[in-house]
């Protein structure tokens, strides 16, 4: 039972840091986020590589072992689920920086375009008179 | 470029008095959202003003000003602050470089003049020599006052990070100059510090700097300086 635990734990950690590598890389998530799901990721690995360290850990809380495989793959699930929503966040906030960017530029646009119709209004009243 | 977030009080003088020594440059208001008069204040005092639709931040209203400047074709931009504390005299040492070819980007130091320094804090104080220590070591670039947003850009710069910036994700607004800083040493642009004058703020209070954004700047700091590493 450990060494299913071990290989989907580890599948898990290795898919979390290699995506959390790969988005940074492409600049699609921020450094803390990536330090954040990296520390994830390793926490992962090393509790399902090491699961004497679950017993430790019960030991030490004075708490009884009784992960199930559903539980477990449920959690697993639920975590990379989030990472997915926290990379989707990510790009939308970037794009809508963009856009409120690209307003910003057209008021820009607009305003220059509404002071040089001013200017030349002005210039060919003081020409006709 | 002037960004301004809530600023009606003071950023109507700082537009006049840039105007009247720069008669010949095209003031930028950067409105970053504000919730008070600072638009109506800006375009009163002679300024162009580019308003944000929301609040989104320092370096979101600083690439405003870059693509601004991209998409019109400026020779050269300078940043000041809407706050008033920086002196409008200093503008022309940011730009000399620039004009000479000397460097590709400008950047204030009040490290570098005897009464430059400082009305702030020693632990904001500490906190700016060891970032821009770090940075200095870590990337090699000769920085006294990394976190100055009095600097000046030419064409090329612009043109370099400009494509960067809107190809990336977000950069908040604390550590934005530190990653511009080491994208312009990757990149090949030439930086320049030139001594400047920081003025005491005479309205509101700093936003840059609250306790907890001194808090999580160190956080910040790391997990960017890793980023910027990996990348």
């Amino acid at each position: 039972m450990y060494e299913r635990y071990t290989l989907i734990g580890l599948t898990v950690s290795i898919v979390l840091i290699v995506l959390d590598f790969y988005l940074l890389r492409k600049r699609k998530i921020q450094g803390r986020g990536f330090v954040l799901w990296l520390i994830i990721g390793g926490v992962i690995g090393l509790f399902s590589g090491i699961p004497a360290l679950f017993s430790l850990i019960s030991v030490l809380f004075g708490t009884e072992n009784i992960v199930n495989a559903i539980m477990a793959a449920g959690l697993l699930f639920f975590l990379l689920t989030l990472f997915y929503f926290y990379y989707r966040l990510s790009e939308m906030h970037t794009l809508l920086m963009k856009l409120a960017m690209e307003v910003s530029v057209r008021k820009y646009n607009d305003s220059r375009q509404e002071e040089k119709e001013k200017t030349e209004r002005r210039e060919s009243t003081s020409h006709e008179n | 470029m002037i960004p301004a977030y809530n600023e009606e009080k003071m950023v109507g003088e700082v537009v006049k008095s840039t105007k009247a020594l720069y008669p010949d440059c095209e003031v930028v208001v950067i409105d970053d959202g504000s919730k008070d008069r600072t638009v109506e204040v800006a375009k009163d005092a002679g300024a162009k003003v580019a308003s944000l639709p929301f609040h989104c931040g320092g370096s979101i209203a600083v690439q405003t000003g870059y693509l601004i400047s991209a998409r019109f074709n400026f020779d050269y931009t300078v940043k000041i602050d809407a706050d008033g504390q920086h002196k409008h005299e200093d503008i022309r040492k940011l730009l000399e470089p620039l004009n000479t070819g000397e460097a590709d980007i400008t950047v204030g130091s009040r490290y570098l003049t005897s009464n430059g320094n400082n009305h702030d804090s020693s632990l904001r104080d500490g906190g700016r020599v060891f970032s821009s220590t770090l940075v200095s070591s870590l990337h090699k670039v000769d920085v006294t006052d990394i976190t100055c947003g009095m600097r000046g850009w030419n064409k090329k710069a612009i043109a370099t990070l400009l494509p960067i910036y809107m190809e990336r994700r977000f950069i908040e607004d604390s550590v934005f100059w530190l990653v511009e800083t080491i994208l312009a040493k990757k990149k090949g642009l030439k930086l320049k510090e030139v001594p400047i004058e920081i003025l005491p703020r005479l309205h509101g209070k700093s936003k840059s700097f609250s306790p907890g954004k001194m808090l999580r700047y160190p956080i910040k700091l790391i997990t960017t300086l890793i980023e910027e590493s990996v990348t």
